[in-house]
């Protein structure tokens, strides 16, 4: 059974609870957690229909903010050519592409850090400049993944350079960040 | 190391089986008790966990009001309420315990039980031997005193004496007042039903 | 014996939908005998699934090579340690261990609870069962961890682990994490309990209140260990990516914090009873999600396992588990109207709201980033990917008003906060954080904190100050906590001070016990505000040529080779000077073991409470007088590890039984062997901590332990290893086994 409380009948809610105690002897009560009821007065402001409303707004709001920021901050992933395709509307983004380190046009000075070199697939083929240190798995021929930013003379200044490698393991995801083989735990199946 | 662990996990394995189908091979005397008991510990054990949880809540909001996160007045009312329900509890409990003796308590009302029906079972199986045997022309019934063998139309029995009921008779002895298969505790009053 | 393990678990799936089906029996008429024998199904399940589990422990350490899960995860090569891990280490084994996991928490707590909650057990029973056959089904029908060998490659010596994945930590990690999202089981079948009984009143509050401690505590430790192994071993010198299936893992525990919190009011005040339903069906639902997207390989990502139809059975499993639990809440919607109201908006009771409010608003975010980049390329083709400067731009402001939430709802009162109230409770830590935060931050600037050259832009800077605020301000309210509380203690009873901070503990566990814990997760945002001055710099040095990176200038010393039989071994040696003077030497390095293509690395790190050093060997050139770093300087991750290992201590204080409930269990307290479990258990939190630390000051935590390794081999005499000569005496073909 249930005790519903009414508001500011203090006098009231006191004889509700003796009831309750009854209740607890007599076996029939189970509300073991109830008793929070016991030291709670009754009353209190009840919940506007128009306050929920307004939180519902608010809410949507801030979902709307949240959720089309992440329209903006979607990184796109290309191949090469897909990449070229887009034409001048890839200046100024933030993409990640995929090609193959075309032989022969690696520039840069040996003891240094930076590279310069052009990544191709399926006969197109754009520059990509790397400030950072190369993983030791990259060189002319293997398959990469570059992320940056595309500049005006249609460079892709890249903040990291992952190199794809044939999966030793079935299934395995190929990508490798920088210099650690990133590749996925054993798989059974 | 491992053959070890997966002989011991087998024989676990085994022996929960067993004890998974065990309540459904047990003979009717046996799951009365089950289910009594059963019911009686749980009572104990329902009033158990509401005492400690009422002591922790005593606790909690006594400790709320030193560290000041309750007013005086719901301090007081709070404690007060408490208390009494955690009286009452325990009063709860304490009947049912009956000065600890209360296993005791539900074993001698479980064998009054029990023998009730053991004799209820008795009379109904006399009884159907009867009847089965008042049909048969040769047939024969044992006198419930001492068992002597007499005739199916014998209104007393030749050797002790007993005035012996009509058949028909001890057939209706079979049903009672209270159907079978439920019985009702003196001390906390609660029936049940098998 | 692989057959009796395949037996097993068809038994325990045959045995479990038995015992679902005794238990809804049981649940609908009352039966004590359908009870009991539904109770017994479980232990049964319980025992076959240990049958199960014990034959493939088995199997993997005696390399049977009969089985494909065994080649596939293992070599002849492979210490024992290693062996055990590779339990847990693909697919099949680590659905086992699952399985495992969750029939023995059904178990326990069904023992635990044989004499009560009469009304509920059933139902629980119940759903327990009815997961466990959910799961076991996906077990023995989509991976069955004793399926036979049936093509021949390397059938002698096993496929082995990747090396990259040979690291202590690598094993410890997933069966935590494992452990905490299979545990989740109980307090979710306590839930759904709720619903089917239409029980209006909150008993499965307190049942859930103390069941779902172990799922967090094992959630928080799993991810944290994932992110110390990703710091230590893939070199990008950072510890939360915002991966996908980190993402999945997170999800759930930051609902079930939420959760944690929000029974905290129903359990004193009977409010939030809807919340509460809600959040306990969305964790689990989350959980079983997230262990979705990572199987089956709709998200690629470092954890990815193969693509196989495990991924549909999921699917099934997770949406038979929507449709059920939202129906069931949907029904007992009405039925769950709280009878109190919020008497005021300052109150405990309504800053617990906002906190549910706040942790369903970060959730929703890594829900977001996470799922959209799928959802876009399955509706357009398209490939995206949402990555973790995303997700910091609006996790951080999230956390920082969480942290100042944590110290206003230790403070502020029930029902309704006076002005007096707030004026004597709030002083203090308002105080010190508007002092300490300046004070703090200046302070670290000019002993260490402006030698790291870093600027931090004006947002960053501003939400590491704020951050810091928070901290402040919630450290602050736990001292005060603890010293009102040791006040309270020495007015009502005659104690020293120590003696009281003791009994404070033993009376109110779970108060103190939770203080332990924000402790720790304020640890672990000081380590995230550290990220602010974080400075990162890839290096090419010549021999003897220096470099300033941070407040430490690195030299080169050289290269140092071994090479052991089947191993390559490259070491550099990197002096160290903060200042002008020498504080160490560091030893970064490469390997390739036996037959591997790839070489892996050895990362070393140098961890002291003010900043991390941190150096990773890339290549260097063919004559070794060369030789390119990648190089990070960490402020504050240290106390990250710290943490974690304070919140797990905190959770356990929380965790450890009372007298009293222990006493209810019908046992004594158990006196000597209560302290022996006790040292175990801080033993075993600490461990992390003390593995990191002996690994940063020592040499066993960078490349040089190879050289010592090398050393000592050359010293022995290297026999072949054993498991050769009698490999090759088996045939070569092997059959497949049933």
């Amino acid at each position: 059974m249930r005790v519903f409380f009414e508001p500011n009948r203090m006098s009231e809610g006191k004889e509700m609870k003796d009831e309750y105690i009854d209740e607890l002897e007599a076996g029939t009560h189970h509300d073991i957690n109830a008793l929070g009821d016991l030291d709670a007065s009754p009353g209190g402001a009840g919940v506007n229909i128009w306050l929920i409303v307004a939180g519902l707004v608010v809410v949507g709001i801030l979902a709307s903010f949240v959720i089309f920021d992440g329209f903006e901050a979607e990184t796109y992933f290309y191949d090469v050519d897909q990449a070229v395709a887009q034409g001048d509307d890839l200046v100024g983004r933030t993409v990640r592409i995929k090609g193959q380190v075309e032989t022969g046009t690696v520039q840069g000075k040996a003891g240094d850090l930076g590279r310069t070199f052009r990544i191709a697939e399926k006969g197109a083929s754009i520059w990509v400049s790397y400030e950072g240190v190369l993983p030791d798995t990259f060189e002319e021929g293997v398959e990469v993944v570059a992320q940056g930013t595309v500049n005006e003379d249609y460079k892709l200044v890249a903040d990291e350079v992952l190199v794809k490698c044939p999966s030793r393991y079935e299934g395995g995801p190929s990508s490798h960040p920088d210099e650690i083989p990133k590749v996925g735990p054993q798989a059974a199946r | 190391m491992t053959p070890i662990l997966v002989f011991i996990a087998i024989i676990f394995t085994a022996m929960m089986i067993f004890q998974m189908v065990r309540p459904f091979m047990r003979s009717q005397q046996e799951r009365v008790r089950f289910e009594i008991l059963d019911h009686d510990l749980r009572r104990v054990g329902e009033l158990a966990a509401r005492k400690a949880g009422l002591l922790e809540s005593l606790r909690e909001v006594e400790f709320d009001y030193k560290t000041g996160k309750l007013t005086d007045e719901d301090y007081q009312a709070a404690k007060s309420r408490y208390e009494r329900a955690t009286i009452k509890t325990m009063r709860a409990l304490d009947e049912i315990h009956g000065g600890r003796g209360w296993e005791n308590a539900v074993d001698d009302e479980l064998n009054q039980r029990i023998a009730v029906m053991q004799q209820r079972e008795q009379a109904a199986h006399r009884a159907e031997a009867a009847a089965h045997s008042a049909t048969k022309v040769n047939a024969e019934i044992e006198c419930p005193d001492c068992g002597k063998q007499l005739e199916a139309d014998a209104r007393f029995c030749s050797k002790c004496g007993t005035t012996l009921e009509q058949s028909s008779q001890k057939s209706g002895a079979g049903e009672s007042a209270e159907p079978k298969n439920t019985s009702t505790l003196t001390k906390s009053g609660s029936k049940v039903t098998i | 014996m692989n057959t009796i393990g395949s037996f097993a678990i068809h038994l325990a799936l045959y045995i479990s939908l038995v015992g679902t089906a005794l238990a809804f029996v049981a649940g609908r008429t009352g039966s004590k005998r359908f009870l009991h024998a539904s109770r017994f199904a479980a232990f049964s399940t319980f025992g076959s699934v240990a049958v199960a589990s014990s034959i493939l422990l088995h199997a993997l350490i005696t390399h049977d090579f009969s089985l494909e899960y065994v080649v596939s995860n293992t070599d002849t090569h492979m210490p024992l340690f290693y062996l055990i891990g590779s339990f847990w280490g693909g697919q099949a084994g680590s659905l086992l261990f699952w399985i495992s996991i969750v029939t023995l928490f059904t178990s326990l707590c069904l023992w635990v609870y044989r004499d009560s909650y009469q009304e509920f057990m059933p139902w629980v029973t119940m759903i327990c069962l009815a997961i466990t056959a959910g799961l076991l089904i996906i077990l023995s029908f989509g991976s069955n961890p004793f399926a036979g060998y049936e093509v021949i490659h390397h059938p002698l010596v096993g496929n082995g682990l990747n090396p990259i994945l040979q690291s202590p930590k690598m094993v410890i990690h997933p069966p935590s994490l494992l452990t905490g999202l299979a545990s989740m089981t109980i307090p979710f079948a306590f839930a759904m309990a709720a619903l089917i009984t239409g029980s209006t009143d909150a008993e499965w509050v307190k049942a859930a209140r103390a069941w779902i401690l172990v799922p967090w505590l094992f959630l928080t430790a799993g991810n944290i260990l994932g992110g110390m192994w990703a710091y230590e071993e893939l070199g990008w010198g950072g510890y939360w990516a915002w991966d996908p299936v980190e993402n999945a893992s997170f999800m759930p525990w930051l609902l079930a914090t939420a959760l944690i919190h929000s029974l905290m009011i129903q359990e004193r005040r009977g409010m939030l009873k809807r919340w509460n339903v809600g959040l306990m069906l969305a964790t689990y639902i989350l959980t079983i999600f997230g262990t979705y997207i990572t199987r089956s390989g709709l998200i690629e990502s470092v954890h990815t396992f193969a693509q196989s139809a495990i991924g549909d059975y999921f699917l099934v499993f997770l949406l038979t588990v929507i449709a059920i639990s939202v129906g069931l809440f949907a029904w007992r919607w009405n039925s769950l109207k709280s009878t109190r109201r919020l008497d005021s908006v300052a109150s405990r009771e309504a800053t617990f709201m906002l906190n549910n409010w706040l942790f369903c608003a970060m959730t929703a975010v890594v829900f977001f980033g996470t799922l959209w980049p799928k959802l876009k390329e399955g509706l357009t083709g398209q490939e995206v990917s949402i990555t973790a400067p995303w997700f910091d731009k609006w996790m951080v402001p999230l956390a920082i008003i969480l942290v100042f939430l944590m110290g206003i709802g230790t403070l502020i009162a029930w029902r309704k906060a006076s002005w007096s109230h707030f004026r004597r409770d709030f002083i203090g830590p308002v105080l010190t954080f508007m002092l300490g935060t300046p004070a703090l931050i200046a302070a670290y600037w000019f002993v260490r904190g402006k030698d790291l050259g870093v600027i931090p832009s004006g947002l960053t800077a501003f939400y590491a100050i704020m951050m810091v605020a928070g901290c402040v301000f919630v450290t602050a309210t736990i001292v005060q906590e603890f010293y009102r509380g040791i006040q309270a203690r020495r007015r009502a009873h005659d104690e020293s001070v120590m003696r009281a901070l003791v009994m404070l503990f033993q009376k109110q566990r779970r108060r103190y016990g939770g203080y332990i814990v924000h402790m720790g997760m304020i640890f672990a945002f000081i380590a995230f505000s550290g990220n602010a001055l974080k400075v990162e710099k890839d290096v090419a040095l010549t021999l003897g040529e220096s470099v300033q990176v941070g407040d430490v200038t690195m030299t080169f010393r050289g290269l140092s080779e071994e090479n052991p039989p089947g191993q390559q071994l490259i070491i550099a040696n990197v002096d160290v000077y903060r200042g002008g003077d020498f504080i160490y030497q560091m030893h970064p390095g490469k390997a390739k073991f036996g037959d591997q293509t790839m070489m892996t690395s050895e990362i070393d790190i140098k961890s002291s409470p003010l900043e991390d050093v941190y150096v990773a060997f890339v290549n260097a050139s063919e004559n070794g007088q060369s030789a390119t770093f990648k190089v990070f300087i960490g402020p504050f991750t240290w106390w990250y590890w710290v943490g974690m290992v304070v919140m797990m201590l905190g959770a356990f204080i929380c965790l450890w039984p009372s007298r009293e409930a222990v006493a209810t269990l019908g046992r004594s307290p158990l006196g000597f062997g209560r302290y022996m479990a006790m040292g175990a258990l801080l033993a075993v939190i600490f461990m992390p901590l003390a593995v990191w630390q002996i690994e940063s000051d020592t040499d066993w935590g960078s490349a040089a332990r190879w050289q010592r390794a090398a050393l000592m081999q050359r010293e022995q005499a290297a026999p072949p290893v054993e498991n050769d000569v009698n490999d090759s005496t088996e045939p070569a073909a092997i059959e497949k086994s049933s």
